[in-house]
């Protein structure tokens, strides 16, 4: 299950930078973050997503596996915090089947 | 940015005595409306979000109110401890406990926490990578909290949508049985309509310990706090299609044993636009040229990026590039370009600032006109270079300005916004090959006449080198493109006399560069519907027909 710092970690390695809060919206952090860094001359779509799923994927392989319509005006992503809880996986064997 | 200031202060300084409260690193404020601002997890424990990245130890004490404001009254008995849930976690735990036994907390009450009541702390956060202990004293931070027992229930990922959806409690679930908790939907008529689903927690729930013992503690914080107090429902045998619906779930209980009350409205209007990443581009022109009576031309480019399946990190991106003419355009020659492919595209990073990255994108395309005239296949392979010191958008300039503007306390309130930068530049190169070609032998009509010639099958090995460079001030952009193809077999094509009635075979090959200057007029602030004036220069395949155009329209970009 990853914690919070695992996923910050994730998004620090992919920005370049580590977020203060939780509550930062990942698409403001990638441009916020953009200016003589690495990905000067990457969008935030459709390549910064495309390069965090990547990394999200590699990281957390037992998590749901999002997708780039996830980080969209209507998908559920929008801040650090939202990807973090949409990665928690279901707990296995818990409940009473 | 008080408790930032503190801490550096602290950095450097460490044995200075301040006297002035500071700011606890906790940003209760950010998080109080929504899903995640805090977990009740039993009578004695509750966590706190701080929405803090940084935190390397948070000690200090807190005081349980119950009501709020004015009305509120300290629970008496009580007291707590205040601790961070883990090294660089936003949450905090505080435990508590009550002189004589029994539960700090009630079911069905609110409260208020007043953290570092007394303004003493032990706090020590991470600034650039190095611990650094704040002094204090400190503001107390006041925290509500509930154990009325209402949850959230809301939309999953993408992959889902309409068929799975995520419960959110404030307070930890109790252990329930996958089909005991029943889905419903409300409909038009204001009835419940029940769907088959099953549920399961997203972490081991917490089992009631009886409402005035001492509860065990929730397991340490292997896994994340937000996590308790969620649980995933998955509908069997409907799937849900409407923009929007108001959904509830029965039967589930929280820690104190009340059941909770879950039903709002759910978003689900993405359905049909996100299953794909929608990129298409839709250009209607009008177009004249020299000594011509005016015409129409439609440019349009879908290029989904499709999310599954994919091969070895490879997406599928599905494409259909067209460019043709329709109306009357006289004797101006127009492109005739229809192009569906199928292809694999992914990016590759550098980290470095230089050649940042390199999206490949490996295809199969077939090239026809809008006569059919050609059937070429090909094996289409592209390369598109990220090389930064090219690229100085307008948005990167405006948030670097931002960014500035942000550093003095003045401007703490500032909003961002694109008007922070007036132009930006970029330059981006390409390089594909085409190999492939004619698949079928055509015989080709001349429009006006019997006439008719037959295009023989051919080979086809084309180099694609490109460059698309842009420059903008404020909506105003200028957009350049140019492709300078090179063909090293020889094509076959047919060109018509202008009168339509005779019709002859034409060899096409070595050097046939195209290109297009563009000025484009933003008409909202997000650029996405623009007025547009394009001059085309030059040929493109599978016509080779030359271009020496002006066109002006309306482009839809998204």
């Amino acid at each position: 299950m990853p914690t919070n710092k695992a996923v910050v970690d994730v998004i620090e390695q992919w920005s370049g930078q580590r977020p203060e809060k939780m509550s930062q919206n990942l698409q403001d952090w990638w441009n916020q973050t953009a200016a003589d860094s690495d990905h000067n001359a990457l969008l935030f779509k459709p390549d910064g997503i495309e390069d965090l799923l990547k990394r999200l994927r590699q990281a957390f392989p037992a998590s749901p596996r999002l997708e780039s319509g996830d980080f969209d005006d209507g998908g559920t992503v929008k801040t650090v915090q939202d990807l973090a809880d949409e990665l928690q996986p279901a707990a296995t064997g818990a409940g009473n089947d | 940015m008080k408790w930032l200031l503190g801490a550096l202060l602290s950095a450097v300084a460490p044995l200075t005595a301040q006297n002035a409260p500071v700011s606890l690193p906790c940003d209760t404020k950010d998080l109080a409306k929504g899903v995640d601002a805090y977990r009740i997890v039993t009578a004695q424990v509750v966590y706190v979000n701080c929405d803090r990245t940084n935190l390397l130890q948070f000690d200090t004490t807190a005081t349980l109110y119950l009501d709020a404001a004015g009305d509120r009254k300290p629970v008496a008995g009580v007291v707590a401890s205040v601790k961070l849930s883990a090294t660089e976690d936003p949450w905090i735990r505080i435990d508590m406990t009550k002189a004589g036994g029994g539960a700090p907390l009630e079911k069905g009450k609110d409260y208020e926490l007043d953290l570092a009541p007394d303004g003493r702390a032990t706090i020590s956060v991470d600034v650039k990578r190095k611990p650094a202990l704040m002094n204090g004293p400190f503001e107390k931070l006041t925290v509500s909290i509930s154990t009325k027992p209402n949850a959230t229930i809301k939309p999953s990922l993408v992959s889902s949508l309409g068929a799975e959806f995520q419960i959110y409690s404030n307070i930890a679930l109790q252990p329930f049985d996958k089909n005991g908790p029943q889905f419903f939907e409300l409909s038009a008529l204001k009835t419940k309509v029940y769907h088959k689903a099953i549920s399961v927690p997203i972490r081991t729930p917490v089992p009631d310990c009886g409402a005035s013992a001492t509860c065990p503690p929730p397991s340490p914080a292997e896994e994340n706090v937000e996590t308790f107090g969620r649980a995933k429902v998955t509908l069997m045998t409907d799937h849900l299609e409407q923009p929007k619906a108001t959904l509830g779930v029965e039967g589930l209980r929280d820690f104190f044993g009340d059941t909770l009350k879950i039903q709002n409205e759910v978003t689900l209007g993405a359905v049909p636009k996100t299953k794909d990443d929608s990129t298409w581009y839709f250009k209607v022109d009008h177009e004249a040229g020299p000594g011509s009576l005016p015409g129409y031309a439609i440019e349009a480019k879908i290029a989904p990026t499709l999310g599954r399946p994919s091969i070895g990190g490879f997406t599928w991106q599905p494409a259909l590039n067209m460019d043709i003419g329709a109306g009357t355009v006289a004797t101006v020659k127009v492109n005739d370009t229809i192009v569906p492919s199928l292809g694999l595209t992914q990016l590759f990073r550098t980290e470095s600032v230089g050649l940042e990255a390199v999206r490949i994108t490996p295809a199969v395309s077939f090239e026809t006109d809008k006569e059919f005239n050609h059937q070429n296949l090909i094996y289409d392979q592209e390369f598109q270079f990220f090389v930064g010191w090219l690229s100085s958008s307008r948005l990167v300039r405006a948030w670097r300005r931002f960014t500035e503007l942000k550093k003095d306390t003045k401007n703490k309130d500032l909003a961002f916004s694109n008007e922070f930068a007036n132009w930006g530049a970029g330059l981006q190169p390409y390089l594909g090959e085409e190999l492939g070609g004619s698949v079928v032998a055509q015989t080709v009509k001349a429009a006006k006449s019997n006439e008719s010639v037959k295009v023989p099958t051919y080979a086809i090995a084309r180099l694609r080198p490109k460059v698309a460079a842009s420059t903008e001030y404020k909506r105003i952009s200028l957009t350049l493109t140019a492709v300078p193809r090179y063909l090293f077999t020889t094509e076959y094509t047919s060109r018509q006399s202008s009168d339509g009635k005779t019709i002859r075979l034409v060899p096409v090959s070595g050097f046939r560069p195209y290109g297009e200057a563009g000025i484009n007029i933003g008409l909202d602030q997000s650029g996405h519907v623009a007025l547009c004036t394009t001059y085309k220069l030059g040929s493109e395949p599978p016509t080779f027909q030359y271009t020496n155009t002006v066109q002006t329209g309306l482009l839809i970009k998204y």
